[in-house]
């Protein structure tokens, strides 16, 4: 799916919630089918710093496209990385680049969260950005 | 001597404006969160309004009315400080930042002056932060070695393991008199006693001791003693190192500056007399002024009143927090005080946190600057309530409602 319509569905299913704790449940219950990742995988070079829970992110390139995953001990912080992740997996470097995540403070999805827990999607960001930069 | 009425916890919670403020679209604060700081009640925030509107001047350098005024306030909160912890000698009061700027000036001040290679410095694995790197610090550059007294999974000191720890060349022990994790109420004064008859000198981190019971330093026999005013009512960024007067006349200055100094030449300098020898700069002359006013509230509270009602507030949270399906607490010693950490079964703790703020409560989550502590209990992070004079049966009652709504979104089929 192109990253405009991932974009337009996420915002139009986050848009359905009037009350912030249940769109937070809501993306607990998404973090929570989320497959988790493999130790293996739970690496320090794939851990996400700035976070006060554990929090890992994993890229890789493949045809052209960006593959994200996330996992965290925090359902709420694996949630809102998740979200992140949901967003850009499968884009290309160049709509990842094209698409900063601002779109979510606009449409209120992160006004509940706490500053630390921005913060844990800001570092996500900034590591999914990085991967896209140096694929471009 | 004017008679104390008995304490009551609702007629004490009303000092508290703060305790009145709605949070999370008007729900009521239930503020589980006095291990981190206490909230201020209307005496100290008066005093700190009165400061500014009719005394506030640098102290000790100005022959201004204002300045005298100050500097009369200034000193007489370390008078209040000493009689508070039962120090015969006001000078062995000095003010620092907090407890861990207090343990700080020892381990620079004293520790340099006297460790060597080879010397111990004995703590315990159920440390803060505060009392551990200070000494990791001291300890790279005097060649001095760290020993930790370990503690049993009830959350008590192993003393067999720190009576064996004392038969080698230990110089110093310092430890917590109360867990800020476990609420474990260490023995002090026989360790102490071990300690001093081992030849070693002691530093008690009394950060949340002394906002909790009675203090007297005298009696207790400590070297040092450091504790936070921010934890006991008064302002942040003012706290108390009590040392017994000889071993500070005996140390370094810690800061140079202003203040500290009785004679300046270019090529050097003399100190001013202890305890303004540590004290370098101008010091917070607000906060320590509100520290005395701090001292004024507790010394007019029915004390040992205050303290059963946090007992038996701390007894049923432990009673109540059980009803959790999945709850396992940590830290079962038999003397404690009012810090409760506990975790739950497929439940983080920061997203423990981050619920129950939902419903207006205040907990603390994460590490609690005791890395090592959780770690020995296999853990990453714990959750915190902890508990005040302030606190009541209502608030414990909120939080175990709460938890028990989290436990059962957590527990939901996705």
């Amino acid at each position: 799916m192109p990253i405009r319509e991932t974009i337009a569905r996420t915002l139009d299913e986050l848009g359905a919630f009037s009350d912030p704790l249940e769109r937070l449940e809501f993306l607990i219950d998404q973090a929570r089918a989320m497959p988790p990742l493999p130790d293996t995988d739970k690496t320090e070079a794939n851990r996400v710093e700035g976070c006060m829970a554990q929090l890992w992110l994993t890229a890789r390139f493949a045809d052209g496209r960006c593959r994200f995953h996330s996992d965290s001990d925090s359902l709420v912080v694996k949630s809102i990385a998740g979200l992140l992740c949901s967003i850009y997996d499968d884009a290309t470097p160049q709509e990842v680049l094209e698409f900063p995540p601002d779109f979510l403070a606009e449409a209120g999805v992160t006004s509940h969260l706490s500053a630390n827990r921005r913060n844990a999607l800001t570092q996500v960001w900034k590591k999914i950005r990085a991967f896209a930069e140096a694929h471009r | 001597m004017t008679s104390v009425l008995p304490f009551d916890a609702e007629a004490f919670r009303a000092r508290f404006p703060i305790l009145g403020q709605p949070v999370r679209d008007g729900k009521p604060l239930v503020y589980l969160d006095s291990a981190a700081t206490t909230q201020k009640p209307v005496e100290v925030l008066d005093n700190q309004r009165d400061y500014y509107t009719t005394m506030n001047a640098n102290v000790h350098r100005g022959i201004h009315r204002l300045a005298e005024l100050a500097t009369e306030h200034y000193e007489n909160a370390r008078v209040k400080v000493a009689r508070f912890i039962g120090a015969p000698d006001p000078r062995s009061i000095v003010f620092t930042r907090g407890t861990t700027e207090a343990i700080n000036l020892v381990a620079q001040s004293w520790g340099r002056a006297h460790l060597t290679p080879g010397d111990t410095v004995v703590l315990t694995a159920m440390e803060h932060h505060s009392n551990i790197v200070p000494w990791q610090l001291v300890a790279a550059t005097t060649g001095a070695k760290l020993a930790y007294i370990p503690f049993t999974p009830e959350g008590e000191l192993d003393l067999a393991a720190f009576e064996r720890l004392m038969q080698g060349p230990v110089k110093l022990v310092a430890l917590t008199h109360m867990s800020n994790v476990l609420g474990t109420i260490n023995p002090v004064e026989s360790i102490i006693a071990a300690a001093h008859r081992a030849g070693a000198v002691v530093l008690v981190d009394g950060a949340q001791s002394v906002p909790f019971m009675p203090i007297d330093v005298a009696a207790m026999d400590c070297d040092f003693l450091a504790f936070s005013g921010h934890k006991m009512m008064a302002p942040t960024g003012i706290g108390v190192l009590y040392a017994k007067p000889a071993l500070l006349e005996a140390m370094p200055p810690f800061l140079g500056g202003g203040e500290m100094i009785s004679k300046v030449t270019l090529e050097s300098s003399t100190w001013a007399e202890i305890p303004h020898k540590f004290e370098a700069g101008t010091p917070n002359i607000a906060g320590t002024i509100g520290l005395g006013a701090a001292i004024d509230v507790y010394e007019a509270m029915d004390r040992d009143g205050a303290r059963r009602h946090e007992e038996a507030l701390t007894a049923y949270a432990i009673e109540r927090l059980m009803e959790v399906d999945g709850l396992i607490l940590r830290g079962r010693a038999a003397r404690r005080g009012g810090a409760v950490s506990f975790s739950i079964a497929g439940v983080h703790p920061h997203d423990i946190a981050h619920f129950v703020d939902q419903d207006g409560i205040a907990v603390r989550a994460g590490h609690m600057c005791a890395q090592p502590l959780i770690r020995q209990l296999g853990e990453t992070a714990l959750t915190r309530a902890s508990l005040y004079f302030y606190n009541t049966r209502a608030d414990i009652d909120a939080l175990v409602a709460s938890l028990l709504r989290v436990k059962r979104f957590f527990d939901r089929a996705p």
